[in-house]
């Protein structure tokens, strides 16, 4: 089996990641901040999408 | 098996390729990149460890990174919300570090050596560390101490270690979590004196020399001491999780007295008796021996309870706070262990090589003895090529590149390539003794922040107006700070007031020793005012070519021991490549620059 990176690697981590996150809450008695950190995530992950798609304004201003 | 380390993320990045249980190569970004502690993804660091070891980064079994980027987003997350909304600033900013980029150390790592992150594995932060402090021992069995800023949660941690059917078992004992943080604290105190902290710590503990701890009490009401060894931090006199603020809270400078700014003077010198030493500038020398006298204190405590908790005669030791050689000494000689062990590169940026060792020996197996490692895992270089550039070098060009006061423009570059090592010594054996500053580089450059006779400047060790002249023209260095020696392991007891079992152990610069009495005037400019040095024993087999070059100078001299600092300006890393050091020769004070057997000077036709 290659162990090459794959195109869908990225999407795998981010889940991974925050069950990661919420497991080391845990580990440090913390369980009562995981609602905040899934919310500081999922603020995290509409502002790179913002950030992704802003190149593309220029060309959504010029479609009016 | 073929692993690579990686730590990078806070300060010092590095990368270390381990094939089949051995270190093939390791260093520091910081030496690519030429920015000092460099923290960024080791892209050059990993591409020389990959080229080292002869492949490429799809060929890897394993990469390990050397903390869990989960567990220290907690405390980050939690110690920024502690003081909300006074930490508010605070917040904003590790959140936008963390959610943006730190957190997804493991996918970067995925993307940047393009390989599955099923391929990448993390440990603790003070797990790497003791790992690292344990591979390197040789030890079948030790005690593990872990003393540093901050990691995942924890300041401080015991661990034990041992070997068991060719695998290493390291379990941890306990920990001493954030904000009870000795690192942090001799940071803050850095940055108070008006230092680079995380950076200029070494200066803060040279400092502590020309003080007396009269505020060792009331140091010691701010790191307590507990009863059993452990210790706890006063967080009323610090500003670690509001650290937009300073280092340290008001309560600190009631107690201590105002901050220093940078720009301001302070009149203590190495090399010189101290003239008109203001109180001002005597209550900061005051407060930095304190400091330096509670730190010991505290570190003498937690070997005391590790050695509780872990009855051993070995001990390994690790973490930022391993670089204070004052302490370090201070554990060789009163700690209950009879050994010590401390890794070439004991900060942040050796737990690359730990974690790839651990991670080759837990899978692959191993014994103690095969993991051991020499600092000397750099970057080689071929000096031909680069001489040739000489013959192109005109004076008048370099002239508007010198450094202010230089006074060696105009003239001519001339190079000579030795046929073996002995004539080659013989010759710079000369020079230093002629009272030449000499630039040395030879093979494979150090790992770590000592300079262990491959990348070091060299002078004769009794001329304090020559180390005058090399910390002002060359090196950029303040006064206060003093200079180690090397010395052949034949002149090691000649020189050092040592148990001659602790002879062995200051291979690499990592303690500050007693100075005989009787070498003082011959290493007069190498000693600091305390009467100890950071000595290097310079052993054949460790680097034979700079064995080689102090028993040379030592049949003439008559005593085999030689100024040793790291070829590098203040604020710069040391230099990796040939073109590196002649860009310093050319533009300070240098007298002559040796690149393997070739000696470039700018002597008078």
């Amino acid at each position: 089996m290659s162990n090459r990176r794959r195109w869908y690697s990225g999407i795998v981590i981010v889940p991974r990641t925050a069950v990661r996150t919420a497991m080391a809450f845990r580990n440090q008695g913390l369980g009562r901040f995981v609602p905040f950190v899934f919310v500081l995530l999922f603020g995290a992950a509409v502002l790179w999408i913002i950030n992704t798609i802003a190149p593309l304004a220029p060309f959504i201003y010029s479609l009016f | 098996m073929r692993v690579l380390g990686i730590s990078y993320g806070y300060h010092d990045a590095s990368a270390c390729m381990v094939v089949d249980g051995k270190v093939v190569a390791a260093a520091a970004e910081e030496r690519f990149t030429r920015q000092k502690h460099d923290a960024n993804f080791p892209t050059y660091a990993v591409e020389y460890c990959l080229k080292e070891a002869g492949i490429t980064s799809s060929d890897l079994d394993q990469a390990v990174f050397h903390e869990d980027p989960h567990a220290k987003f907690s405390r980050v997350l939690c110690s920024a919300m502690a003081a909300y909304p006074d930490t508010r600033r605070e917040f904003v900013q590790s959140m936008k570090s963390w959610l943006g980029r730190k957190l997804w150390a493991v996918n970067s790592i995925s993307a940047r050596l393009d390989i599955s992150p099923d391929r990448i594995t993390y440990l603790g932060h003070h797990f790497s560390h003791a790992v690292q402090a344990f591979m390197g021992s040789g030890f079948e069995s030790a005690a593990i101490l872990v003393v540093d800023a901050v990691g995942d949660w924890a300041c401080s941690a015991l661990y034990h270690g041992t070997w068991q059917e060719g695998r290493p078992q390291v379990e941890r004992l306990l920990e001493v979590a954030f904000p009870n943080s000795l690192g942090l604290v001799y940071s803050a105190i850095t940055a108070y004196l008006g230092f680079s902290p995380n950076d200029s710590e070494a200066t803060t503990m040279a400092l502590a020399a020309f003080g007396k701890p009269r505020f060792a009490d009331r140091m010691r009401a701010v790191v307590a001491g507990l009863d059993d060894g452990l210790y706890q931090v006063d967080e009323d006199y610090f500003n670690f999780t509001r650290f937009f603020r300073g280092p340290v809270t008001d309560k600190f400078i009631e107690t201590f007295g105002p901050a220093r700014k940078p720009t301001d003077d302070l009149p203590f010198n190495c090399f010189e008796e101290a003239t008109a030493v203001t109180a001002d500038a005597a209550r900061l020398a005051d407060v930095a021996a304190s400091t330096q006298l509670v730190l010991e204190e505290r570190v003498l405590g937690l070997c005391k309870k590790l050695h509780s908790m872990a009855p051993s005669e070995n001990l390994c030791f690790a973490g930022g706070v391993s670089l204070n050689c004052v302490s370090n000494y201070r554990i060789l000689s009163e700690s209950p262990f009879k050994n010590v062990y401390i890794p070439p590169d004991p900060g942040d940026g050796g737990t690359s090589v730990g974690t790839a060792l651990y991670y080759a020996a837990s899978h692959g197996g191993g014994a103690p003895e095969r993991h051991r490692y020499s600092p000397y895992l750099g970057a080689d270089f071929d000096e031909s090529a680069d001489i040739e550039l000489i013959d192109f070098i005109k004076p008048e060009r370099i002239t508007p590149y010198l450094k202010p006061g230089v006074t060696l423009s105009g003239l001519k570059w001339r190079s000579r390539t030795y046929p073996n090592r002995a004539a080659l010594c013989a010759a710079v054996a000369d020079r230093l003794m002629q009272g030449q500053i000499v630039g040395w580089v030879q093979g494979r450059s150090e790992i770590g922040p000592r300079a262990l006779g491959n990348r070091s400047i060299l002078i004769r060790p009794d001329d304090k107006a020559l180390a005058i002249r090399l910390s002002k023209q060359v090196k950029e260095r303040a006064a206060l700070r003093p200079y180690a020696f090397s010395v052949a392991e034949r002149d090691a007891l000649a020189t050092l007031a040592i148990d001659p079992a602790h002879v062995r152990a200051n291979r690499w610069m990592q303690y500050a020793v007693p100075v005989l009495e009787s070498a003082r005037d011959k290493l007069a400019a190498a000693v600091h005012i305390d009467g100890t040095t950071r000595p290097q024993v310079c052993y054949p087999e460790d680097n034979p070519a700079y064995h080689d070059l102090l028993v040379a100078f030592g049949e003439r001299f008559g005593l085999c021991a030689l100024l040793n600092t790291s070829f590098n300006a203040s604020g710069y890393p040391m230099v990796t490549t040939p073109v590196e050091a002649m860009a310093m020769f050319a533009r300070t004070e240098m007298d002559v620059l040796v690149l393997n057997n070739t000696v470039v000077s700018r002597d008078v036709e």
